[in-house]
């Protein structure tokens, strides 16, 4: 029983590692997830036959796998090298927010071309004149409130503080001759 | 260890001027032309020397802590020289009695920090010091025209020497501005964001705690000479308020950890300037105090977080952290109550008191009512990034990062600084005690307005709003930092990029979309937030009766 609910727990455990992991694939933040050894590229290829294979393996026809130069990468192919942006955002890809299909290969520089980067010819959201307008307009009404509001200052009333033996006359050096009598209120209750 | 030894000697010292009461002026002269002299002068009193205790007290955990992050670092010596340059020039700054020698400290600071932020060697980082660069040289500028006004219609160079008359005050008006520049207050505040991009030690000791404050600093170190006149508190007022509520509302809207904490910075600079323009410098610099400690703290709990996700610094990508490193999130957590003015935390003694002091003193109602929106936005941040980092459910798998002792003792010495130093500090020197006299009906408006911040933050949590008035500061940055903006400079310019503000003007913004489908992986409460709930039913009680202390 316990060998029975320990596999339970596991395969809960795993299968919702493996949704987390694969949905991590969509994100382009880097995140710590684990590899598998299968991903890594293969040698060199050097036959047309180990070429079409290798062609194969990464989902691309013969004519138009090239390698990449540099041979680091094994037999990982040369893809060109072209901005998301210049995909076509209406077609209907597995993973639209990469403008991706499944099991496409990716470029090795696929963190330059990627969408999420701000690409310095395009328009904003705004335009600057735009945006500079209501930054203006934010900060001028702000001042505005803040000049209108002057003359009605906010403020808690309050009264000059209480001192006994007449708000402390003799002590302040008056006049004992003219001593005033002044009588606060305390509030207190009579027992 | 070095900044340590000299961290406690300034506290002797800052304990003998205070026993003393004593003001100490050294002058050195180096020349003088016909009845001007040109000398290097140094004040010595409790305020540059707490000042400085403070600052290198950070500055020595902050090295310790930079020892174990750089590590991997080829260049880490030259990082550790130039903090140290860093670190010279801000003590040159503080000590200095005159604009003369106030200036290299100043231009001291600006090229150290560009230096700094440009160490991580990217575009992005580039555009971020270039853009710091460029406001701290507007303050630049004003501090040059100050220097040769002051040396042609007054004469000498000194605090001292100013004085209230009509020269003075136009000085102190514009050696303000220039303080303003550097403290990132509102129109100038785009680039403490932006200045992330440096590594988190920098963050920790230049954006959080030393040269944010040295504007602030300036203008209470001018304050104590000569009064502030009527036009430059109100316009402290004004700036300090729209600082503390941009920055509060801003944070609202981020993801990123680094930038949460550089936007609740600006925020609480807004406060420290709006306790400067209601007139209390001493409350503004006591903030001051406290805030370095713990916004240092929660730099350094942030780095050790960094570390343990490989450099991911988004906060929905962060939760359950606190299982790898349990003693980093309670350092954390910490922290981030003292940002919300939590009782018998350190800023408790400032916050607090700077908003009763509000209510006590007569000012202008906008102001008032924008703090409060800004202590409520304060209240919201906090708790949505505690939400997401501390009280989610695990939501990647984090390595465990065996601590050592180069990260736990920097978070300790700064966890005991944030914890304890606020009531260590008013005890000290009785001028950091201030009191607000109000009545108890405004003390629980303060405190239910921040509670009203923290329950919206914990019920709209992390999903991802997108208003793009409101996330980009009213539109500052884009404003200031744009292609448009500088295309006349050069050509090269106009692929500055965005820096914080991309993803807001990405054409389709499917990253925020899809964070939000993640962040609701982990939605408040859950099964098992009874404890957390009781937690905080504790806490609400706590904070709501502490108004009759």
């Amino acid at each position: 029983m316990a060998t029975l609910r320990k596999a339970v727990l596991f395969t809960a455990r795993h299968s919702k590692l493996c949704n987390f992991a694969s949905s991590k694939n969509l994100s382009t933040t880097a995140v710590v997830s684990y590899w598998n050894k299968d991903w890594k590229p293969g040698p060199i290829p050097n036959t047309p036959e180990e070429r079409a294979a290798a062609a194969k393996k990464y989902g691309l026809r013969p004519e138009d796998y090239d390698l990449l130069t540099e041979g680091e990468l094994g037999d990982y192919p040369n893809l060109p090298l072209v901005a998301k942006s210049w995909k076509n955002p209406w077609e209907d890809y597995d993973i639209p927010g990469d403008k991706r299909n499944f099991g496409e290969p990716i470029h090795p520089d696929n963190d330059i071309i990627g969408q999420d980067l701000w690409d310095p010819n395009a328009d904003g959201r705004f335009t600057y004149w735009q945006s500079l307008f209501r930054a203006l307009m934010i900060g001028g009404g702000f001042l505005t409130a803040y000049l209108l509001l002057r003359p009605y200052p906010f403020f808690l009333p309050e009264m000059p503080k209480q001192y006994p033996f007449n708000d402390l006359y003799l002590e302040r050096g008056g006049d004992p001759e003219k001593e005033p009598s002044i009588k606060h209120y305390t509030f207190t209750p009579k027992c | 260890m070095l900044l340590f030894f000299t961290s406690l000697m300034m506290a002797c010292g800052w304990g003998f001027m205070l026993m003393g009461g004593q003001t100490m002026i050294l002058e050195l002269e180096l020349m003088s032309v016909s009845s001007t002299n040109f000398s290097i002068m140094l004040i010595v009193d409790k305020i540059n020397l707490s000042f400085s205790m403070v600052v290198t007290l950070i500055a020595g955990s902050v090295f310790t802590f930079a020892h174990k992050y750089m590590e991997e670092d080829h260049n880490s010596d030259r990082f550790l020289w130039i903090l140290m340059a860093f670190v010279i020039s801000m003590n040159l700054l503080t000590f200095s009695g005159s604009i003369f020698f106030l200036l290299l400290g100043w231009d001291g600071l600006g090229i150290t920090s560009f230096a700094l932020i440009i160490y991580y060697q990217s575009f992005e980082s580039l555009s971020a010091g270039f853009q710091t660069l460029m406001v701290n040289r507007l303050g630049d500028a004003l501090i040059s025209c100050v220097y040769s006004s002051s040396f042609v219609l007054v004469g000498q160079f000194s605090f001292i020497s100013l004085s209230d008359n009509f020269i003075s005050v136009g000085l102190v008006l514009m050696l303000s501005v220039a303080a303003l520049t550097k403290s990132a207050q509102y129109p100038f505040s785009s680039w403490l964001p932006a200045a992330m991009a440096a590594p988190t030690p920098v963050s920790a000791l230049v954006h959080s705690s030393t040269l944010v404050t040295a504007g602030i600093y300036l203008i209470i170190r001018l304050s104590y000479n000569v009064p502030l006149s009527e036009e430059v508190k109100s316009m402290l007022l004004f700036t300090g308020a729209i600082t503390c509520l941009l920055g509060g509302w801003a944070a609202t809207y981020e993801n990123d950890i680094k930038k949460i904490i550089a936007l609740s910075t600006l925020s609480q600079l807004g406060v420290m300037v709006f306790s400067l323009g209601l007139g209390f410098p001493g409350l503004a610099l006591f903030h001051l105090y406290t805030h370095a400690l713990f916004k240092a703290l929660l730099f350094l709990a942030a780095g050790n977080m960094l570390m343990a996700t490989y450099g991911s610094q988004d906060i929905r990508l962060m939760g359950g952290i606190g299982m790898a490193m349990p003693f980093t999130i309670i350092m954390f957590n910490v922290s981030s109550l003292c940002l919300v003015g939590a009782p018998f935390l350190s800023a408790f003694y400032s916050k607090h008191v700077i908003l009763g002091k509000m209510v006590m003193s007569s000012l202008n109602l906008s102001s008032m009512v924008i703090m409060f929106v800004a202590t409520m936005m304060t209240a919201k941040y906090v708790s949505r990034s505690l939400k997401a980092i501390s009280w989610n459910k695990p939501t990647s798998s984090i390595m465990a990062v065996s601590s050592n002792f180069y990260t736990s003792f920097p978070v300790t010495i700064l966890g005991i600084g944030g914890i304890v130093s606020g009531k260590f500090l008013s005890m000290i020197d009785l001028g950091n005690l201030e009191l607000a006299y109000i009545p108890s009906l405004w003390g629980n408006i303060i405190n239910i307005i921040t509670l009203g911040g923290i329950t919206l933050g914990l019920i709209r949590g992390a999903q991802v709003l997108s208003n793009h008035y409101l996330s980009s500061m009213f539109f500052l940055p884009p404003s200031l930092v744009s292609s448009k903006a500088s295309a006349f400079s050069s050509k090269e310019m106009s692929s500055l990029d965005y820096g914080w503000l991309e993803p807001s003007f990405s054409a389709k913004n499917y990253h925020s979309k899809f964070g939000s489908v993640l962040s609701d992986i982990g939605v408040w409460p859950q099964k098992q937030s009874f404890f957390m709930a009781g937690l905080i039913l504790a806490f609400t009680l706590v904070f709501v009766t502490s108004s009759y202390f």
